[in-house]
């Protein structure tokens, strides 16, 4: 399922930062949701933020995505070798710049089909122009192919080819999660974020969702995450950033962060072998 | 609120757990109830069955409602009562002859529907052979026995008609049947018939086209979607006729270059709305629409100066083509009004057809389900919403020439009544199908003209409330829900969603929200 490239425009492959997170604090009234948050990922890496519940993992996401407009700091982003700031923009803006997310509680268009849920992300770099659609003119009808193509394509490359013309609601709970990262990879993006993509996964699913990050990461798109599941996180991740109280309480290789005491008082809280993993 | 299709049902096998886990749990519950009453010999009903478990069965259930239907039958068509007796209706309603006829009437369509399930059960269970078509066919016809017209009906059913079923000439062939009778039709009727699908169902029907367009495809609930019918009207007074309003244009055009102007004009009346109001979402849109549609409605009836006021419009000049060598008048007559709606409906539905087809359709497909994960994806929202506000007011600035040039409207024509009758016809008709809603206006106006000679005026929308509320129980999507994503061609269990065996997860879980949540709770 992973051994073809992802469709569409490869993104820059030039070395240097993809995000740079900065200082970014987010006040909901009195309660601090982010503390001077900063971090920094390379491009084509992946990066792992994880931390106990609430500890402002989804706030970070919302903030680089525009959903919520943080008090203070900045994330620049650089799609190609020109950043450009994420916070202030709206939701739709930062996803045409190439920051392409999933949602912790799957968000899909549940009646649409699994091939229009994609058609919507990958529509987006389509044309623009409402009316275009009105006329099936020979370069109208061209485009749709293309996109329908792109769309079929992206579903194998997530392994749902054959779910293509299923509504969405009647997918598998393991394979709506899939077609949320497909029609994320649709909109083209540098930079995917994942929402605790491994949350109420099989240890089947959970193989073959590492093997999916490799060969998304493997084509050149940086992939930010938020998992609870430190296999997981060790087998994919080369750095991880750990949250706590909206603040970083350590940063680095996934070894070192796993003997930090302070992640372990907070974050695990317990011996690591007790952990149950798949 | 956000108006939303209703879920499509989940399959049972989603629902089977779940379901026998309860039914198992009643059971249990109606033997502890049996044996406690077992223990009180005198609570038992003679024959030794307890009253409750009679009382759920499904045959009980239904003479329930049947005899209820007949009650609130008999109390609508009998007399009413007034200040000085209230309960003389009541009374006057249920003398004994009424009683029993009524009475009558309700075991009698118990008994219909009863007969009408278990025919259908018979033939379900004989359904699987090659005598389905003909033996239904046979059962209307009084025998069992399989007929040689119904077996050639039923090689028929199963040979050609299904493959024209399958093939691309059948929607075509469809809807050209259907203009075939709406063109045919017309003309057979009486003058007041013809009146009504003018002003009554035609005109409705290209509002609930363009309120489809907010409602079905966006999702968005406006409350106040006859006010850019009424800027269509006025503005078709305004650039059209010199005497009608006391405010005219300097100069007056033929009424059909009316219908650009009015497009604009209540385009841009649905951008000018939009802007501000369309960052609120659900409750709040709608209140603020209807406010809106409240203004537009109380500036007209105020501003004599500029409107006439309540004394409303008339003396439009009718439509006309006046060409070299083309001369042609729509005059008075409704019938002339009728075809021109045809033509414009017929226009509308094509358009939209190709249009919802359309990445503009499936974005505000995107948007009514799931607005965040829209915008994440993308999808400018705003406008996006903006644009389906403006498309919807055009449509009902169409409507609003055709009105106007056809007859007399004051401000109450644009009441928030006939705000609500649009609304009603698009989720009567089926919310986001484009002959659904036509088909609305048609069933819905239709039943109040065939009612308007024969029911006294206070009891019409009794009648009215009750076709609605039926529709609502019965079949909640719609005269002619639109359809959905192709199905699989044997959604059998494997269409299930095998979501992992997680303890707090139900498959009463509302969508995907739930699992993902209860799941994290479990781990």
């Amino acid at each position: 399922m992973t051994g073809r490239p992802i469709p569409g425009p490869r993104p820059s492959t030039t070395l240097g930062p993809v995000l740079d997170v900065r200082d970014v604090t987010l006040r909901f009234g009195g309660l601090t949701s982010l503390d001077g948050v900063s971090l920094r990922q390379d491009r084509g890496s992946v990066l792992a933020v994880i931390g106990p519940n609430g500890a402002g993992k989804t706030s970070l996401f919302n903030c680089l995505t525009g959903a919520y407009r943080p008090q203070r700091g900045s994330a620049r982003f650089w799609p190609a070798d020109d950043g450009v700031e994420l916070v202030g923009r709206s939701p739709h803006r930062v996803a045409r710049l190439g920051v392409a997310r999933t949602f912790q509680n799957i968000r899909l268009f549940p009646e649409m089909s699994a091939v229009e849920n994609v058609q919507v992300g990958v529509e987006v770099r389509a044309r623009p122009g409402a009316l275009r659609g009105l006329l099936p003119t020979r370069a109208v009808r061209r485009e749709e192919r293309e996109t329908l193509d792109r769309c079929h394509e992206l579903l194998d490359f997530v392994g749902l080819g054959h779910r293509a013309e299923r509504p969405a609601a009647a997918l598998a709970y393991g394979e709506q999660r899939r077609l949320e990262i497909a029609r994320a990879l649709g909109t083209s993006p540098s930079l995917l974020l994942l929402d605790e993509p491994a949350a109420g996964a099989t240890a089947a699913e959970r193989t073959d969702l590492v093997t999916l990050i490799h060969a998304i990461a493997g084509r050149g798109i940086s992939v930010l995450l938020i998992e609870h599941d430190i296999r997981l996180v060790a087998a994919v991740a080369r750095a991880i950033v750990v949250l706590n109280f909206g603040r970083v309480i350590a940063a680095g290789r996934p070894d070192e962060v796993r003997a930090d005491p302070a992640v372990v008082e907070a974050y695990l809280g317990e011996p690591d072998e007790r952990r149950d993993g798949p | 609120m956000k108006l939303r299709r209703p879920a499509p049902r989940r399959s049972p096998a989603v629902r089977s757990h779940s379901v026998r886990a309860r039914k198992a749990q009643s059971r249990r519950a109606q033997l502890r109830e049996l044996r406690s009453r077992m223990a009180r010999p005198g609570a038992a009903r003679p024959g030794g069955v307890p009253w409750p478990v009679v009382a759920r069965s499904p045959a009980a259930r239904r003479l329930g409602a049947c005899l209820f239907l007949a009650v609130i039958a008999a109390v609508v068509t009998g007399p009413s009562g007034d200040a000085d007796r209230p309960l003389a209706g009541i009374e006057g309603s249920f003398t004994p002859a009424r009683a029993a006829g009524f009475a009558a009437g309700g075991l009698a369509l118990w008994a219909l529907s009863i007969g009408a399930d278990r025919l259908t059960t018979r033939l379900r269970s004989a359904g699987h052979g090659a005598a389905l078509g003909g033996g239904r066919l046979a059962a209307l016809g009084g025998g069992a026995w399989v007929t040689p017209a119904g077996a050639a009906w039923a090689s028929f059913r199963r040979g050609r008609w299904a493959a024209f079923r399958r093939g691309r000439w059948s929607a075509p062939a469809g809807n050209l049947a259907l203009l075939a009778v709406a063109v045919a039709v017309p003309p057979l009727l009486s003058t007041a018939a013809q009146q009504a699908l003018v002003s009554e169902i035609g005109i409705y029907a290209l509002l609930a086209l363009g309120l489809n367009v907010v409602v079905g495809y966006a999702g968005l609930l406006d409350l106040g979607y006859i006010a850019f019918f009424a800027i269509g009207a006025y503005t078709t007074a305004y650039v059209t006729s010199a005497d009608a309003m006391p405010w005219h244009a300097p100069w007056q055009v033929n009424p059909f270059f009316a219908l650009p102007v009015a497009l604009v004009v209540a385009a841009v009346a649905g951008v000018v709305l939009g802007g501000p109001t369309l960052r609120l979402r659900g409750d709040y849109l709608a209140i603020v629409t209807l406010g809106f549609g409240e203004i537009v409605q109380l500036l007209a009836n105020n501003a004599d100066g500029v409107t006439g006021g309540p004394r409303g419009v008339f003396g439009l000049p009718p439509l006309s083509v006046d060409l070299p060598g083309v001369h042609y008048s729509w005059g008075l007559r409704p019938l002339p009004y009728y075809y021109l709606l045809v033509v414009l409906i017929v226009l509308v539905m094509v358009v939209f057809g190709r249009w919802e087809r359309s990445r503009t359709g499936r974005a505000w497909t995107a948007i009514r389900q799931d607005e965040v994960a829209a915008e994440a994806t993308g999808v400018a929202t705003m406008r996006m919403k903006l644009l389906a506000f403006a498309v919807g007011a055009s449509v009902s600035g169409f409507a609003g020439v055709v009105l106007a040039t056809k007859q007399f409207f004051n401000p109450q024509t644009f009441g928030l009544q006939s705000s609500l009758l649009v609304l009603t016809i698009v989720i009567f008709g089926g919310m986001g199908s484009r002959l659904g809603v036509v088909l609305g206006a048609l069933v819905l106006q239709g039943t109040a003209f065939l009612l308007r000679d024969t029911v006294p005026p206070a009891d019409r929308y009794i009648y009215f409330g009750a076709v609605v509320i039926l529709m609502m129980i019965f079949r909640p999507q719609g005269l002619l829900p639109p359809r959905g994503p192709r199905a699989p061609a044997s959604p059998g269990p494997a269409a299930a969603p095998e979501r992992p065996a997680v303890p707090t997860e139900r498959a009463g879980a509302p969508g995907p929200a739930g699992p993902a949540a209860s799941t994290e709770a479990a781990r």
